[in-house]
């Protein structure tokens, strides 16, 4: 058992995320906060996704953006972390934990090219 | 592949891929319209852009990582979004003026309709870069661009004045200096030093670097490809000054086409000089619409975390493939659109000079961060150029469209 | 810990990590003390890989313009949990004890 020092915007936030296989699966776009027994926040899990981030604009362009891009958001719980490095490592690939929705949706229809690949 | 070879491939491609149609138009103009007098201004430029494709170069070696996505989490997401941004507008009008510019070599060399050349030339450099794997991408066109070294020879063949060339090495204003051709001379200085400082070539340098699979063990390798092939690849826009001055300035005839550049050519080889002139052009902006538009789509995928890269199927990076196909659709619309493409080339640069110091501020702070690069954080010369371009790139994005107004567009 | 009263201290309405950011942190007089700049935490990694983070502290400083630029180093501080009073708004209230000023801070260990 090692105990680690973090600081979350720093070491965490719009870091990017990499799944147990080492593909892409999106950044921290926002961590979500749990209050524990003694009134602190800790983090409860990583926010991926268009529904987080577009909270970060100013906020007459949050409405506009979600429009645009959805409003979609992952939430990843902190125990799928495996580690927390230069990149943020999950445990699982990003299909268990439905972090390439997107990715599949364009890819179906990229797939339908011929030389798509693999 | 061995090392030496593999190095000389890199300059090689670095040289041949110097020069894109924004400064091969200003070199001219330049040319023509002062003498050799802003020759300093593209050495200038030169030492800017290697100074910044170092440290991006380095900072992907060290990281493993695409520099868009060291950027966000270093300066954050608002301050990274208006970076990504500045740097897409920049790639985007970019690459609408290279399209612009391989569909008026095709139509020098082949005589069809212009609009149908440029939906040609979107078709062929999407199937291009679909089908070729990066390193053949890299290799072919920076290669292929070597073919503008004619430009060199006719340079050297036309006798420049070895006086007048060396003084234009040295800053300092044109001797005629009445206010409006000091305005003008001023524009050219601005639009030049945004030609060869544009940014694409350093963030699409960076993501070749981890498409090539570099690490620390390559910063080396880095330093010394970046700066012999720039600084050879400067060669090529100081010949294009010297042809601006000595072949079109006596003649009282300013290109109006970049195509025209070839006649020079022409003149000293006949056929063979023209074919290698436009061949070299094709291939130049042919080669940095390839590398805009993967620009803009490495920057969206390493901002927002996508798969990325052209060592994976299609397939799995779909968004990143959407995203340079679309690129290079809206820059095939932009120029196809009925808008002058030499008026596509002007506005490309002037508006990449205003978003220059937006797009390099946060590689600087990213290189120079010694908790994100360690030991290979920047040192007292990187940080000190580093400072001193990015005050100077900010000084010409205050003036450039002053400048742009004053001088209507460079038309004096 | 003791409650000052039994009001919710507003410290559940913050449900992630980008609205507590940049909120200012003021004494029980009001006095601005400075800018959230992060959240640090203790994390125990069990020997099967499992990571459970536990609180720290609240780092803060002053939030000038060449600070998020990056230019300057923050002057960090930090200040436990235990000295918060509550969150109302955008505003984060602490006790600071009297006479005795808060930590500075030390930068996290290098990974």
């Amino acid at each position: 058992m090692t105990t680690v020092t973090l600081d979350l915007v720093r070491d965490v936030l719009d870091h990017v995320v990499v799944d147990r296989d080492g593909v892409p699966c999106g950044m921290v776009d926002d961590i979500a906060l749990d209050r524990d027994a003694r009134d602190r926040l800790v983090p409860a899990a990583l926010l991926i996704g268009p529904g987080a981030w577009t909270r970060r604009l100013p906020r007459w362009l949050g409405p506009l953006a979600r429009r645009a891009f959805g409003a979609r958001v992952a939430r990843i719980d902190w125990s799928e972390v495996a580690r927390v490095g230069e990149r943020i490592e999950l445990r699982s690939t990003a299909r268990d934990l439905s972090l390439d929705a997107a990715e599949r949706r364009w890819s179906r229809w990229i797939g339908r090219i011929p030389g798509s690949g693999a | 592949m061995n090392k030496p070879l593999e190095v000389f491939l890199g300059i090689l491609t670095a040289v041949g891929g110097f020069v894109e149609i924004g400064e091969l138009t200003f070199s001219l103009d330049a040319g023509v319209d002062f003498g050799y007098r802003l020759l300093w201004v593209s050495l200038f430029g030169t030492i800017g852009i290697i100074v910044y494709g170092e440290m991006a170069g380095r900072v992907a070696a060290v990281r493993g990582q695409p520099v868009f996505g060291v950027i966000r989490e270093r300066v954050g997401f608002g301050a990274g979004l208006a970076t990504l941004l500045a740097a897409n507008l920049i790639n985007l009008l970019t690459c609408a003026a290279e399209i612009g510019g391989v569909a008026i070599v095709w139509q020098l060399l082949a005589g069809w309709p212009y609009r149908a050349l440029v939906a040609f030339a979107f078709v062929f450099i999407v199937l291009t870069v679909w089908l070729l794997p990066f390193e053949w991408i890299e290799r072919v066109f920076g290669l292929g661009g070597l073919m503008m070294l004619v430009f060199l020879v006719v340079a050297l063949r036309e006798g420049p004045d070895w006086g007048t060339l060396a003084a234009g090495l040295v800053p300092g204003w044109p001797n005629d200096a009445t206010g409006s051709r000091l305005v003008l001379y001023a524009f050219y200085g601005v639009a030049l030093l945004s030609s060869v400082m544009l940014p694409y070539e350093t963030y699409f340098y960076a993501a070749g670097a981890i498409e090539d699979g570099w690490t620390p063990k390559d910063i080396t390798l880095n330093r010394v490809v970046v700066i012999v092939g720039f600084l050879l690849g400067s060669l090529l826009s100081v010949a294009l000054i010297a042809i601006g001055a000595q072949f079109f300035e006596p003649r009282g005839a300013k290109p109006a086409l970049p195509g025209l550049a070839a006649l020079p050519a022409a003149r000293e080889f006949g056929h063979a000089g023209l074919l290698l002139a436009l061949g070299g052009m094709f291939f130049a902006f042919a080669g940095a619409a390839i590398e805009t538009g993967l620009s803009g789509a490495y920057n969206l995928a390493h901002f927002f975390g996508w798969p990325w890269g052209k060592s994976r199927p299609p397939r799995n990076a779909a968004r990143f493939c959407a995203s340079w196909i679309a690129i290079f659709a809206l820059a095939a619309l932009v120029v196809g659109s009925g808008i002058d493409p030499v008026d596509v080339v002007e506005w490309s640069i002037v508006l990449a000079v205003v978003v220059l110091p937006l797009s390099y501020f946060p590689l600087l702070v990213v290189a120079a961060d010694r908790r994100i690069m360690g030991e290979h954080a920047n040192g007292g010369l990187a940080n000190a150029l580093g400072v001193f371009y990015l005050v100077v790139v900010t000084l010409a994005a205050l003036c450039a469209i002053p400048l742009f107004a004053l001088t209507r567009g460079g038309r004096g | 810990m003791v409650a000052l009263d039994r009001q919710d201290p507003g410290i559940g309405r913050v449900k992630a990590i980008s609205a507590l950011k940049g909120m200012r942190i003021v004494d029980e007089s009001g006095a601005l003390l400075g800018h959230v700049a992060d959240i640090r935490v203790q994390v125990r990694k069990a020997r099967d890989g499992a990571m459970t983070p536990h609180a720290g502290s609240l780092v803060y400083g002053s939030a000038g313009f060449l600070v998020r630029l990056g230019l300057r180093q923050l002057d960090a501080k930090v200040i436990g949990w235990d000295a918060v009073v509550r969150i109302d708004g955008k505003r984060v209230v602490v006790r600071t004890a009297r006479g005795r000023g808060t930590r500075k801070a030390r930068g996290a260990p290098r990974r």
